[in-house]
Order: structure tokens, then sequence, then C-alpha cells
């Protein structure tokens, strides 16, 4: 089997998906690399590819012109990956999207200017184009992502978690965070990272995105249930899951 | 020789984030010489607003996925103080110690990754692992213990869990902190490869001299980091200490003449960050085994060659393995030390400013909230904004310079990419926008 | 193994050198501490061991069935399986989780035994001990309680501070005797321990207020009850939550990995999860599925069923054990069975109130007088049952409403337990028109009666407490209904008392029933006369003086009916014993004509003692001005 080329991308991000990548050690990352040939990394490398077999984008598609440059990746690459969670579901840069005031809010009156015109909303890549996989996550499990590297080059559908976080917290034994008195979205919240933050102490944001199905409304009773403002409950999914909402 | 010279560099490589380099030369006469920021605005301080106080380090830290942990720092400090929170000392040192991993991280990736490949000839970090494989291995590994450093007190080194407002929602274990101790001793004769690696480099890194206003974080304590005053240091050597909540003064945001873009300048037209700066306000606190390195590059302070940045973040490096060290030990040795410590509640809200030293250089957070703990505003201005400036200033001293010296376009581009690289620009943190031009 | 030669005894002080030793020798696993939770870990030092745990976040089964568990690694073309148990001590694990193993034993036997659990499960020795604390929404008590553990290898309870009784079932039990300085346990030690366990088991919080051997029916039988179960499952967030803390819950996955060399890896089995929208979906190509299980209502439907039913065809019982882990861990709070179950149980009232809506609501059914028999001067004592056969059902303490035509209506109190279903008994004593037409009645007559009316004595809060009743003359009828029931359901009661006095020995009621609680060792019975002639050999004086004769515990239940002026007295008593008055009852009387809270003639403030009562908590009418 001939090494597929692969390539990374960068849309609106904080690019730490791709920082993650360096984080395997020596001896995983070199393993990595007798499988796949990286031809095209602009953080890490000056060259680019004419072909790729695999495209993994990270960032939110937020601008028009954005559109042209993803439509050129896909047509160069036979499988495109969205890459961390603002890629596969519009992530934090989402968070915005029921606002209409964020750019005079950030840029005061040179709000107008054509460079800094921004679509409405963030939006997930497949926004823009096509996309076959979804590494999920902020970060992105860099573990999960080698999974799903190692599905593609046997030719088989990566298996991606749809069941929630609640479940990993379970198998972790981890204490709820309804039981230490705070609160948490686990309950409609995507698995696959393993559940690390409730066992840090924090509650799970989603930053998965939902699972297929969430019970937003039961979301929200059991927030009010649990003590948190009306308010506060209604807009607590939207740091994560804002282009996921029902009312998006 | 008079000649013409086009250099775009769109989408410049090996930096966090999009830089454009564009020049101009026309017969001989500089047309256009521009460092132009394109990243998508994010509108991140419009994000936190209506987020509860809880949330919103969760949410800045999402600025910067190299520097998160400092951006996480500095919005839980800007919490605090409109908070009303005062940490423990324990915390405080266990959030040096996650600091010190963060810049250490970042430096190995920087120099071992993105930098040497322009010492070693080579367009990227990959061919490397063919002709230097034990030195990537080395780097590798150490990037990997970066990781591993501020992931054990962090949960995780882009964007970590554990630290929240009023302190950490976990605390290490004194087996724990035991463990990172032996995991640190034991990668010292890895930093010691990479450290005489750099020096065997050293006479690669371009010579080029520009005095300049260096900004850093500066403390009486400690070499600052996560603590302390703003300071500046002039190139006669003259410091000048402002508190914190006076940010605004110092950093004074403004529209270029020539451009809508906001830059920052204090006494001098620009002026810089990052880990030259820091090297040079506070080189007398440098650990003695980063200083031994320090001497054996030719290093004190101050040191007015950009381009050294790089050789400033090995030494950082080396400071931040025998700083954390002792902080360890300290907390091993404490006997009040208590792995269950809470976090301190607030006390009231209201409005409040932080300075961190990210690896890029001094990063300002300052939030304020209504009375129920909600965010009502927010700014964050970050270090490579406020480098920008003073790369565009280093250009229009080097590219004559590099024309003087009758350097081929290549050549030229390579240097430009170079200098713009050892700043460790870290653009996608660009809350703030930048002009952007594009040449046709 | 009941033989007591098996039974021994380690004192308290002896007992953390045997633990010392047992850490040396073995692989020493029980429950710890996770912050204010409780988990089983390794135990490293003896401190780790925390005895008085009242539940862990995981039932023990993960030991034996791990989470994530290999079940083949492949190279290329060469596999091998993974079968590798490790030996264990698996320490301190409580009664119910033993009965869960004893579940899972025999779901992984069936059919192909899977040598995956079985090894695992071979390789531990489970010693068990007993509950010294319980889980807040634990309810063993209430189910299965007749299926005795027995996948265990020795049980340890302790007794108080002085040591724990070892009881060795296997001979892997026995074999950790010798770790430790174990004595034969005594008699007194052995039946203490007997006592302790059988105690504990009416202590829990929550409580299935119905025996559980009609519960597959029932359950069953709402299979088609699709409201029913979009209803219970609305806030649910199909989260598996409750069946992966579940102890009989034994569903998995199955995903092959490759490892980073791309050539070898493995085939692991993770646990899943019933309630997940992803459970019984199936894939149909080119993106599309199906699920077979589409809906919450489905999904929670089919917990339940296969807890309640499917799997109680073949366990002879609920594949529940009523640890409460899968109620406490549902952040919507709807996992809890025993809310589940009420639910169910409520239907049928529903259907009956519905059935009801449509008729007169003041229309009596005619029931046939089997026994009638003069008990007192005024009093006549009469056993009914309904004319067209029907069984009755009520609660102790609640009233029909008594009559005859020409006459008119009376309400009276049910006297007998509902737990004899085919007849019911009531008394009535002659003081008006209607009840002096009812006294003139033999057997064979009929009269018209109508109910169940009002609310009786509160059954899930009396089970597993101390009882005491308090009855004065005629309030004995009422009570006897509740008499009966705690004597034909003894065991779900803890000690029994009953103060009885009458103004004089000619007013005693129900003499062959006062006999023979004299008698019985289930109920401490204590009887006293206002007055009386010489022959009279028993107490005289007030009822309250009955207080000096049984000592009473401040968390004992109290329920008193009788004359208003009784109550006072017997509430100033109790409040030198310091007995809350919320678990105080008192039934009271007024007149009443309608029974069903319209009439207006028993209304106190806002309460409608037919309706709200005639049983009421005390602390909920201390208050009101007109109530006593």
């Amino acid at each position: 089997m001939a090494k597929p080329k692969v390539g990374f991308f960068d849309f609106s991000s904080c690019e730490g998906c791709q920082i993650e990548l360096t984080n395997y050690g020596d001896a995983d990352f070199v393993e990595l690399l007798n499988h796949i040939d990286i031809v095209e990394f602009r953080e890490a490398m000056s060259e680019k590819a004419e072909h790729l077999d695999i495209a993994c984008i990270e960032g939110s598609f937020t601008r028009k012109e954005e559109r042209t440059r993803l439509e050129a990746i896909r047509k160069r690459s036979d499988v495109v990956i969205s890459f961390g969670a603002c890629a596969s579901t519009g992530g934090i840069n989402a968070l915005k999207n029921h606002q209409t005031d964020f750019q005079e809010y950030v840029y005061g009156k040179d709000a107008g200017a054509a460079h800094l015109q921004s679509n409405a909303k963030a939006l997930p890549i497949d926004g823009a184009i096509k996309v076959d996989y979804k590494v999920f996550g902020c970060p992105m499990d860099k573990y999960e992502f080698l999974n799903i590297i190692s599905s593609l080059l046997h030719g088989k559908t990566p298996e991606i978690p749809d069941y929630p976080v609640c479940v990993e917290c379970k198998r972790n034994e981890t204490i709820c965070r309804f039981q230490e008195g705070d609160h948490c979205m686990g309950m409609v919240a995507r698995a696959g990272c393993g559940a690390p933050c409730p066992e840090a102490g924090i509650p799970c944001e989603a930053c998965r995105g939902f699972i297929s199905n969430p019970n937003e409304a039961s979301l929200v009773q059991v927030l009010i249930e649990n003590g948190m403002p009306e308010e506060r409950a209604r807009n607590k999914s939207r740091i994560f899951t804002n282009a996921m909402r029902s009312d998006a | 020789m008079r000649k013409d010279i086009n250099i775009n560099v769109h989408h410049l490589t090996r930096v966090e984030g999009h830089g454009n380099i564009l020049v101009d030369v026309k017969n001989g006469s500089i047309e256009e010489c521009t460092w132009q920021v394109p990243e998508s605005p994010r509108f991140f301080e419009a994000m936190i607003r209506g987020r509860h106080y809880s949330e919103v380090a969760r949410i800045t830290s999402r600025i910067c996925g190299i520097c998160s942990v400092g951006h996480t720092l500095a919005s839980v400090k800007a919490t605090e103080t409109a908070c009303g929170i005062t940490i423990t000392e324990q915390a405080r040192k266990m959030r040096t110690i996650l600091k010190h991993a963060e810049n250490f991280d970042s430096h190995v990736l920087h120099v071992g990754v993105l930098v040497a490949p322009d010492l070693l000839g080579a367009p990227s970090v990959f061919p490397l692992v063919a002709s230097h494989g034990p030195v990537v291995a080395t780097v590798l590994r150490l990037k990997r213990l970066g990781h591993e450093w501020g992931s054990v007190i962090g949960g995780r080194t882009t964007h970590p869990t554990t630290v929240i407002p009023g302190g950490f929602s976990k605390m290490l274990t004194i087996e724990e902190l035991t463990e990172l101790k032996e995991k640190i001793l034991a990668s010292v004769d890895d930093i010691n490869t990479l450290v005489s690696t750099v020096a065997s480099l050293a006479p690669n890194i371009p010579v080029f001299d520009r005095p300049t206003e260096y900004l850093a974080v500066s403390s009486d304590q400690e070499y600052g980091l996560y603590d302390g005053f703003i300071q500046t240091m002039m190139p006669d050597g003259s410091k000048e200490r402002f508190p914190v909540s006076d940010y605004k003064s110092v950093t004074n945001e403004y529209l270029s003449p020539n451009s809508t873009a906001k830059f920052a300048r204090h006494n001098l037209a620009s002026y810089a960050a990052g880990a030259l700066s820091r090297f040079n306000n506070n080189y007398e606190q440098l650990h003695g085994e980063a200083r031994k390195v320090a001497k054996a590059l030719g290093m004190e302070s101050m040191v007015c060659n950009p381009y050294m940045n790089s050789a400033a973040q090995i030494i950082e490096c080396v400071h931040s393995v025998y700083e954390s060290l002792r902080l360890i030990d300290e907390l091993i040795e404490d006997p009040a030390y208590d792995a269950n410590q809470k976090a301190v509640e607030p006390l009231h809200f209201g409005t409040g400013a932080s300075a961190v030293e990210v690896p890029r250089g001094i990063l300002f957070h300052e939030y304020t909230y209504d009375k129920e703990g909600i965010c009502v505003g927010g700014n964050c201005i970050i270090p490579t904004n406020q480098n920008h400036g003073n790369i565009q200033l280093d250009f229009d001293k080097l590219v004559p310079e590099l024309l003087e010296a009758e350097k081929t376009e290549e050549e030229m581009t390579l240097a430009l990419e170079m200098l713009v690289r050892s700043y460790d620009p870290c653009i996608s943190c660009s809350t703030h926008y930048l002009d952007v031009r594009f040449k046709k | 193994m009941s033989d007591s030669e098996k039974r021994y005894f380690i004192k308290d002080y002896d007992f953390s050198s045997f633990l010392n030793n047992l850490m040396e020798s073995e692989n020493l696993v029980g429950p710890i501490a996770k912050k204010n939770k409780f988990v089983f870990g390794k135990i490293n030092k003896t401190e780790d061991l925390r005895l008085d745990y009242d539940i862990t976040i995981l039932p023990p089964k993960k030991f034996f069935f791990p989470p994530a568990q290999k079940l083949i690694e492949f190279d290329g073309e060469n596999y091998r399986d993974c079968i590798d148990p490790q030996k264990m001590v698996l320490f301190g694990v409580h009664f119910y989780d033993i009965k869960s193993l004893d579940m899972t034993d025999f779901f992984f036997s069936e059919g192909q035994p899977d040598n995956n659990y079985l090894a695992n499960r071979e390789a531990a020795t489970v010693i068990g001990s007993s509950v010294q604390k319980i889980s807040e929404r634990a309810f063993w008590g209430s189910i299965g309680r007749d299926v005795k553990p027995k996948g265990h290898d020795g049980f340890l309870t302790r007794l108080g501070d002085t040591g724990y009784v070892y009881d060795v079932t296997s001979y892997k039990g026995e074999a950790l005797l010798t770790y430790g300085n174990f004595r034969n346990a005594t008699k007194e030690e052995i039946s203490k321990a007997e006592k302790v366990n059988e105690d504990i088991m009416h202590q829990c919080n929550a409580q299935l207020p119905f025996p559980t051997d009609k519960l597959a029916e029932k359950v069953r039988a709402e299979f088609k009850n699709e409201e029913l179960w979009d209803e219970l499952a609305e806030k649910c967030f199909s989260c598996g939550t409750c069946n992966t803390v579940c102890p009989t819950c034994y569903c998995f996955d199955v995903h092959d990995k490759w490892n980073l060399d791309q050539k070898s890896g493995s085939r692991i089995r993770y646990w899943d999860a019933c309630l997940t929208s992803e459970f019984a979906q199936v894939s149909l190509g080119s993106g599309t599925s199906e699920n077979f299980r589409n809906t919450r209502g489905e999904r929670f439907r089919h917990r339940i069923m296969r807890k309640a039913v499917y799997l109680n065809d073949k366990l002879g019982g609920p594949a529940c054990v009523g640890c409460g882990r899968c109620s406490t861990s549902c952040t919507a709070d709807i996992a809890d069975p025993v809310g589940v179950y009420n639910r169910i149980m409520e239907l049928e009232k529903e259907a009956e109130i519905a059935a009801r809506k449509s008729q007169n609501i003041f229309m009596p059914r005619k029931a046939m007088i089997l026994r009638a028999e003069q008990t007192t001067a005024t009093e006549r004592h009469f056993t009914l049952k309904m004319a067209d056969g029907s069984s009755v059902h009520f609660e102790p303490g609640q009233m029909l409403e008594v009559s005859l035509f020409g006459y008119g209506e009376i309400p009276i109190g049910y006297a007998s337990s509902p737990t004899r279903t085919r007849t019911f008994d009531i008394v009535v004593r002659s003081v008006g028109r209607v009840s002096k037409a009812l006294n003139k009645l033999e057997v064979g007559d009929s009269m018209f009666v109508r109910g169940p009316l009002g609310h009786g004595f509160p059954l899930d809060k009396l089970r597993g407490q101390n009882i005491l009743i308090v009855a004065g003359g005629i309030g004995l009828c009422p009570t006897r209904s509740l008499i009966q029931y705690i004597l034909d359901r003894r065991d779900e009661f803890y000690n029994f008392s009953l103060f009885y006095g009458t103004r004089s020995p000619s007013e005693r009621m129900f003499l062959e029933d006062l006999k023979s609680w004299d008698k019985s060792p289930e109920i401490d019975f204590f009887e006293t006369v206002d007055t009386a002639e010489k022959s009279w050999k028993g107490n005289i004086g007030v009822i309250t003086t009955l207080f000096k004769k049984k000592a009473l515990t401040p968390d004992t239940r109290v329920i008193i009916c009788g004359p208003p002026i009784m109550y006072k007295f017997v509430i100033k008593e109790l409040d030198t014993l310091d007995i809350d008055h919320g678990n105080i009852y008192v039934d009271l009387e007024r007149r009443m004509k309608c029974g069903i809270g319209k009439c207006g003639h028993c209304q106190i403030n806002d309460k409608y003692v037919c309706k709200d009562g005639p049983v009421f908590p005390f602390s909920e009418i201390e208050d009101l001005e007109e109530a006593l």
C-alpha cells in the first residue's frame, strides 16, 4: 500500500488541533510518518502538493472568500476530514452567531471596512464543501485522530461515538458535576474524548458538539432545577454548540 | 547595480496564523515593504458578553491553541482581580510551574521544529527526520515532556481544564508532584543536547542589530512570567515600571497614519515583546544554569538582534526547567500542602485586568462583570499584535541593508521570513485586525 | 453453609493486622473513598478500606466484565485470546451486589459459557460485608428480598465496635482465615450478626409499596401504552447512565482497533447502553439507517421490560437488586424503578377513577352480611362481602359510607386488613338513626356501601420503622385494620407496640383478638381500663400510664385513634420522648355526609377530613385552630 499523501489546512481557528499533532512524542510520531506522507502543512513546512489523498481542515468557514479556498482543497483531495470543533461543528466561533452587533462591538467605527467583513454566522466547513469524516473536539483528541487515520488506511469507516459524555464519566467513575453542586452538559454532548473535564472538576461544555438527538428542553429544565437562573440556562449550550441548536 | 525585486510571500509558513510579506523594489528604490496579517477576525470580545465568569477563561483560551495556557492564566487572573479574589500561595506556585511548562513547550516547538529547518537549510522538519534523526527525536521527546508537564497540572496543554477563577479545580497530589519532578530530571540530558545543538548552530543566526524599546512583566521576586508589573527598558538600559491596571497607557493602541491597523507603541515608535524582551529586562533573575547557557551563547543583557529571540527562548527553557524543579521541591516540602485545596470564591464583581508573559511576550486581558457575575465586556491585547509595529520597523531597516549587501531575491525572502519567524508570531491569536493590502 | 463451625469471629482490635496480612499476600480490592463518594479500588493501606461506605459509583462487575475488555489480539494472520485472569480478593461487597454477581454469573454462564468473564470471576475471592450505611436511594429492602445471595466466598458482619462475624461459604473464603486471628463465633455472636443483617433490610428510605411477585405481569400489560412510556421518558437524555451504573446490565459492543504499526491490533468489547439512541440502530448503507427503538419512550420501555419482565422470566424475579445506582445517577431523575413501578401501579387506580367518573358519585353497591356479632352493649361487628362477588381494595385507615335506604348514610372505618381481600369488617355503634337501623341486621341481610374514601395510614412511611399504635375505645376499629396488616406482613416492620385503653372492661372490643395479641411475640401489647371491678386483673389507669411500660425510641412512628380528649395527653407524653410531630399520625373524627369533600360538614380550616384525612400527620394539623 502506497503511503497516502496528507495535507493540513487552517481556517478560522486557534490552530490548537494542529499543535496537538506535535504532542505524540518521538516514537509515535515517527511511526505515524511510516504510514502517511505529510505533504502540505503550512504551520510546519513550505511545500505544496497537487493532489492529496486526505485533507485535514482545521477552522470554521467564516468569510465568503474562504469558500473558494475550501473548494480548491476539496477539488484536489480524495477525502476531506474536518479537523476539530471549529471545522466540524462551527465550534467556539459560532458563539457569536446569535448576535448582530459583534462587528461594531469589536471594531467600533472601523466595522464597515471591507477586509473585516465576516459571514453573519461562523459555520462548520460542511457549510461550504462536502466533508467525509469529522474529528470532533476542542481540541481534537490526538489518539482518536490516530484511530480515524488508521481506519482510513485500511479502507474502513471510522467509528465515531454518538452517545453522550455521561457514559464515559460513569465508566471512569467520575463523580457527576450535578452531585458536586455544579452543572454540566455531558448528557447532550458527544462522547469520544474520555470525559477529562468532569474528572478534572469542571463541567463538560460539549466541545465535541451535541449527540444526534439532544434533549435540549430537558437540558434547560435540569439546569434550572439545579439552580441555574433561567436566562443562563437557556443560553448555556451556546459556547460550542451554538450552530447546532434547534434555534440556530 | 539597480535592480527590481518583488517578494510576495502569501501566508508565511512555519508560523501560527496567517501573515504576508510584501516587498516591491523598482530600479533599486523601495516602493513597498510591508508585513501584513490577513487572519480572519474572530470577535472574542463580543463572544464573552453574556457569559458567566466561570466560563470566560474557557472561551478566551480558544483565542490561541499554542498559548492557550497563557490565555487561560491571563483570563482567570483578570477575572480574579475583577472578583476580589486572592489565590493561595500554593495555587500561585502551581500556576507559575504551569506557566514555565507552557513557555518550555512552546519554545521547544518553535526552536526545534519551526526555526531549526532555517538553520539547517531544510524546507521543514520532515526531511530532518531522515538527515538529523537523533536531534528530531530529542526535540519530539522534549516537546512531549513540555506537554506532559503542562498536562499533569493543567489537565491539558491545549485549552487547559483545571485552571479556574480562584485557583484550581484539581490539585496535584504529592505523588504526582514527585513524579513530575522525576520526569523533568530524567530529561536533563535531552535538554543539554538541545542547548549544545543550538549553540553549534548559533553562527548561522543572521547578524542584524536594531535597538528598540523592550516591554515585559517584571517582578522583584522572580524572573517575570506569571506575576508582576509592566516594565519597559529603553535602548540606553533605563527601566520604568507601571501597574498592570495602566496597561492601556503603556500599549497605546493606535491607528497607523498609513493604515487602519491597530499598532502598539510606548516611548518609541514601536516596542518589542517576547523572550528577548524578557531576557533584556530580567536578565539578573535568570537561574544560574540559564545564565551559564547565555554566557556560552555569548549573550548578556541587552541584546538588540531580533534574530536572537530564538536563542533567548533556549535560555528560558533552561530557566524554566530549574525554576520549576525549585518550586516543585518547595511544594513537596511544604507541610501545609493541601492536595484537596478548593478554589477561592468571588467577593464581588467588577472590572479587572491582568498581564502574563506568554511565549511570545506580554499578554493583557481585562473584563467587566455585572453584579450577577455575567461578563459585560472585555479586552485582550496579545503580544504578536504588539510586535507587528516592531517587525515593520525591522523590515524598514533590514531591507535597505540587504539591498546594500546585494542579496538575491531568494536570500532576501529567506532573511525576511526568518526575521518574522524569529518573533515566533502567533497570528491566530489576533483578536484585533491589522492592515491588509494585497499586491496584485 | 449454615453450620455454626463455619462461622468465625475476629475482634476489632485484630482486624487491621488481618487486613495488613491480606494486603501483603493478596491483591486486595475493596471500597475506597473518591472525594465524598466511593469506588471499588486497590487497597494500599488499611485506612483505604472504607467498610462504612454506602454505595460505590460502579458495581463490582467492572472487575470481571471491564468497561473495555480485550477479547482477541491479532498480528497479521496470527491471533490469540486475551484471557488472563488476575487473582484478587474483592473485599467488602454488600449483599445486593453479591446478588447482582449471582445474576451476571448466570447470564455469562447460560448457553455458551463466556470465559472472558468466568475466568476473572473464578480468580477472585469475594468477601461480602454487612451494610453499615444505606445509600439514600436504595430500595433493596423491598425487591427480591427472598433471594439469598450465594456468589460470595465469605461474609463479614460488623458487630458494633467489638468485631466481625466471618461467615465462610467456600474453600476460598476459608483460606483467608490464616491471615487473621479468628476464633469460632459464639451462638450469641451468630444470632447478633443475623439480626444486624435482618434489621438493615427494613431501613431503606425508598420502598416498593407492593410485593414484586406480580411486577412482571403488571409491567408487561403496559407494553403498548405508548403514552405512558413517552411520559416517563420525556426528560430522558438517552445518556445510558442508568445502564452504565447498573450491576445487572451486561450488554456490550465489539470494536476492532489497529495498533500504530497498522498490522497488529485487538478486538475489544465495550459496555453498551440500550438507552442510547444508536444501540438498536443498523446501517442500511449509503448513509441511511434504521433504528429499531427510535424514540426515547421505546428505549426507556426496553430497559424496564428487560429488568422487570424478560430477565424476570429467566431469573424468577426482577433483574434488579434495588441498589438505587440508577436513581442516584440519573440527572433528569427519571430512572428510579421505584417511581416507574409506582406509576404503573397508579394506572390501575386511575383506570378505576376514570370508570367512576361516568357514574353518579352517590351510587352505593350492595354488600352481604357474612357475620354479625354484638361485641358490646352498643357495638355490633359485621363481616361483609360484596354482593357481586368482587374483591375489595382499600388502605388501613380509609373509610366507607354505609347505608340503608330510607334511613340514610354514615361514614365508618374499615376494621379489617386489606390483605384479606374477599371480605371486610366494620363495627357499627348504635348512636343515631342510621346506626340503630344497621345494628338490627343479621347474617344474610344486606346493606349498601360506598368507598373506599379518604386517605389511610401512610404505609410507605411506616415500613421498616418502629411502630406504636395508641387506640382508645372505639378507636380500635380503624386501627385494627392496620394492626392486622402489620401482623400479616410482620417482617416489613420493625418493633411493633399497641396501647389500648377503654373506660371499663365491658367496653373492650374484639376480645379474641385481644387474647391472641396478648400471647403473640409479634406485638408488644399493653392494655388498660380507666375504672374496673375487683375481678379485673389487668392495668387500671388512663392510657398514658402505659408509656411507663414500654421504652420507645425517638424514631418511633405513632398512630393515635380515640376520643378527642385522648390526643392532647398522648401527644404531651410523646413530646417528652422527642418524637417528631411529622412522625405522629392522628385519625380524626368529624361529622360527615358525602365522604368526598363536597358537603362541607367535616371541613377543618382548609382541609376536609373525609377527603384529605381522616388520617393526618400531626405536624400538618397541629396549627389548625379547629383540629384538636
